[in-house]
């Protein structure tokens, strides 16, 4: 072969590859042959042409499930301390830190990317343990469970099938949070995965009327950060806003007969006030949990088709197109941090609830799931306790044993008395994004409509009536 | 090369029968991901039938189910319609007999 034809060979071959590459991602079936035995060898596989992805990985909240809280949460503006599910308490399974050597993690890990940090040791400098395939593959029926590959997984399938992450991906943590199907979100389960426009305008496929969006679509990730910032944690990477896309020549209601009226309500009322009437529009989410009543048991009838009582959890309460609770949002939270004492049990402890008012004007009108629990706390130390539900709890259903031990692997000492004391947690509400035709029309918020309680939010009266609060006639109260 | 020829069939039929061992122990065996479109309680509450959409044929596969615990699910309604499932079951007497069936989430 001469010279030129060698180079035209090569300049062919390699604009057929990068044309491959651009348009979809490389087939890895070709890079990775396997066979693999066991997780971590699928790691190392990956590491050979994805050592920097691995690097920028480690360094996310996703991996170190804890950040600087950047200004989210009130109060902890200055701290140096970091924050995240490592080292914080919910209403759901409350914390992953109970049993002396944290053995509560077996069980929540499942839900961290790893092989498997599934006690106190775990050592988060190890690219080897990252689990990519839990994000990225596609076949293979890949799965976590509890500390654990499932057994159903076929590794080989797997690791050939990677691409970038499908709602499937992120839904396996984030469709299932709370402990399994639309427990915590009212708007993230897995009713997305076979979406139609009328469940959600972006997500559902093309076919099905969508834009066919992924979670990365809005949750822009760059180097291993995903964007967006949750209502109920400290940290995130980046922020997500509708206006990211709905601006410019792309901003909405141009078309629109009220183009005027709805763009003068964009400083106060949020998109997702309007474009979110309910949620829960797939299946029921739960409502409520009382950890009180655990080994009671009851005898109570399920709700949306659900089961409301478990003997080792306690009770719950379910609910389907619900109207959510408005709320001012600046986009920082107050949030419950351990340790943190409770000055009256006898009010709801605020788990996590969004910060804002009328007087604020970076502050917007946003919906919200209200979620209530109740659960342990420290009769005498008067904070939220950590017990140990897995391997604890949930077998022997003796709470003073695994209050004790959740204080060994929380480090949070438990004085010998505990009782139950009720919480609430606003839940922002974001996706599920229903068809135009169906936002909110004027009469459900003005003229008698019952969504917004004007005295609540902070207004005197119907603001079409008496203005809005940057209007000038209006009296602020 | 009598003698070899012996060895080679004396191995192969270990093999086989080696293997014949392995099938009969797991007969058939099948492990199937789907999500739930029907659960339907016998009378007595002692079995039921659940319809599993296969993830990977979209095939509708009856599965039964006799085991007390995966019942006392189905009662308290703590496995219901629309959850996904990971079940092995064996095929006996044109019936798929559950050997496994658990959510593949949650607690
Ligand atoms: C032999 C090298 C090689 C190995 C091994 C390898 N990849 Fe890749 N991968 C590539 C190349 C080349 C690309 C395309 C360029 C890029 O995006 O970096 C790519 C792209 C990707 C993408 C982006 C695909 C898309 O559709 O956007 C993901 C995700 C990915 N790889 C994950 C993995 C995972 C997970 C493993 C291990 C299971 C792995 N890769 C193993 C070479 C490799
Ligand atoms: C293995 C489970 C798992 C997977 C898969 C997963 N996440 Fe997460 N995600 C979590 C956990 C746990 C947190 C809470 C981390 C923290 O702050 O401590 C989280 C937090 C978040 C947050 C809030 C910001 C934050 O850091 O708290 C967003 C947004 C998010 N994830 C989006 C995604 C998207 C998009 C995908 C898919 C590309 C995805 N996640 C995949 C477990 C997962
Ligand atoms: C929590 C989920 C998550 C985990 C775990 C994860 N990734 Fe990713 N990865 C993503 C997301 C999200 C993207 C961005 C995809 C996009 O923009 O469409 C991405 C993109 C990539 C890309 C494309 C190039 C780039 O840098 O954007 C590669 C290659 C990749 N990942 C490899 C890996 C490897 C290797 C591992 C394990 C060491 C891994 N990922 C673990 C979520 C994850
Ligand atoms: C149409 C855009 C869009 C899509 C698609 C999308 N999200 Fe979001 N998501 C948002 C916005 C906006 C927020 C608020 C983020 C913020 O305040 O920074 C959000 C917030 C979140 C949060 C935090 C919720 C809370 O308050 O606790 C999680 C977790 C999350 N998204 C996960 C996902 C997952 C998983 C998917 C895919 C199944 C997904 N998102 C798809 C727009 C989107
Ligand atoms: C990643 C870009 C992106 C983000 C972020 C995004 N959208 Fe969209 N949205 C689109 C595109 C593209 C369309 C389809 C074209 C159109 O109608 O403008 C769309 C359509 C819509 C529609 C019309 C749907 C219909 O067919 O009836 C509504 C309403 C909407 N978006 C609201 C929102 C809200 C509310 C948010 C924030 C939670 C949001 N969008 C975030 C890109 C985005
Ligand atoms: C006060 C209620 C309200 C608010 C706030 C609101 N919308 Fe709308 N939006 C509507 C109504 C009503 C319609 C459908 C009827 C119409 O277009 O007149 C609509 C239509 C749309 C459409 C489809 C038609 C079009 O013009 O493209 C999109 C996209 C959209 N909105 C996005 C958004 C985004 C993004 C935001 C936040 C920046 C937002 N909306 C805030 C009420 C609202
Ligand atoms: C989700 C509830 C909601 C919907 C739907 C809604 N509004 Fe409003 N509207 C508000 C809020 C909140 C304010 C106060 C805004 C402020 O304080 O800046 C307001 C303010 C107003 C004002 C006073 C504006 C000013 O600055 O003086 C008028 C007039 C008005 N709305 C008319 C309408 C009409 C007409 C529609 C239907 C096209 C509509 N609104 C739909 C919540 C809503």
């Amino acid at each position: 072969m001469k010279m030129k034809q060698l180079v035209a060979l090569f300049l062919s071959a390699s604009i057929s590859l990068a044309a491959s590459l651009a348009f979809a991602g490389p087939d890895h079936a070709e890079f990775l042959k396997g066979p693999f035995k066991d997780g971590p060898s699928v790691t190392k596989a990956c590491l050979e042409c994805h050592d920097k992805q691995a690097s920028d990985f480690i360094k996310t909240p996703h991996w170190l499930w804890k950040g600087p809280t950047k200004g989210h949460v009130r109060g902890y503006e200055h701290s140096k301390a970091e924050f995240g599910k490592t080292n914080m308490l919910n209403a759901f399974c409350v914390s992953v830190e109970g049993g002396p050597n944290q053995e509560a993690r077996g069980h929540c890990t499942e839900c961290h990317p790893s092989y498997f940090w599934n006690s106190k040791q775990f050592d988060l400098s190890d690219k080897t343990k990252i689990d990519c395939l839990i994000c990225h593959a596609q076949k293979g029926d890949y799965g976590r469970e509890d500390d654990k590959i499932t057994e159903f997984a076929d590794l080989d399938k797997a690791a050939a099938s990677v691409s970038a992450p499908t709602l499937r991906n992120c839904g396996f943590c984030h469709f299932n949070g709370g402990g399994d199907n639309c427990v915590k979100h009212g708007d993230l389960e897995s009713s997305l995965n076979t979406a139609d426009r009328s469940l959600d305008v972006h997500m559902a496929v093309k076919a099905k009327g969508g834009q066919g969006f992924t979670c990365q679509a809005c949750h822009v990730t760059k180097d291993h950060r995903i964007a967006g910032a949750s209502t109920m944690m400290a940290t995130y990477d980046g922020r997500v806003f509708c206006e990211d896309c709905h601006n410019g020549k792309n901003a909405p209601h141009q078309k629109s007969r009220n183009k005027a009226i709805l763009n003068n309500h964009l400083k106060t009322v949020a998109c997702q006030t309007c474009h979110i009437a309910y949620f829960a529009r797939g299946k029921a989410t739960r409502m409520s949990w009382d950890w009180s009543t655990v080994g009671k048991n009851l005898k109570i009838p399920p709700q949306e088709g659900r089961a409301t009582f478990d003997n080792s959890k306690g009770t719950y309460s379910w609910a389907r197109n619900v109207v959510p609770t408005y709320m001012w949002y600046d986009g920082t939270i107050k949030r419950y941090m351990k340790g943190e004492k409770i000055k009256d049990p006898s009010k709801p402890v605020i788990m996590t609830a969004p910060y804002g008012s009328i007087n604020e004007k970076a502050a917007k009108i946003y919906p919200f799931k209200t979620y209530v629990g109740k659960q342990p706390m420290d009769a005498q130390y008067k904070y939220l306790s950590v017990f140990q539900q897995y391997k604890g709890l949930w077998d022997t259903l003796n709470w003073q044993k695994s209050l004790e031990d959740g204080a060994k692997g929380s480090g949070l000492p438990y004085s010998g008395t505990y009782k139950f004391v009720s919480t609430v947690s606003y839940i922002g509400q974001h996706h599920m994004i229903a068809p135009k035709e169906e936002a909110l029309a004027c009469g459900e918020c003005h003229m008698g409509g019952t969504r917004m309680d004007w005295k609540a939010l902070g207004y005197k009266g119907d603001p079409m009536k008496i203005g809005g609060r940057f209007a000038k006639q209006h009296i602020r109260k | 090369m009598k003698r070899i020829y012996s060895i080679i069939f004396c191995l192969s039929i270990l093999f086989t029968g080696s293997l014949s061992l392995v099938n009969s122990a797991h007969a058939d065996e099948i492990k199937m991901v789907g999500v739930i479109t029907k659960i339907e309680m016998a009378a007595d509450g002692k079995s039921a039938t659940a319809i599993l959409k296969d993830n990977k044929t979209s095939e509708n596969v009856p599965i039964s189910i006799t085991d007390d615990l995966t019942l006392d699910k189905f009662k308290d309604h703590r496995i219901v319609e629309g959850d996904e499932i990971r079940c092995k079951f064996e095929k006996e007497n044109n019936k798929n007999n559950s050997k496994l069936f658990k959510k593949t989430a949650g607690c």
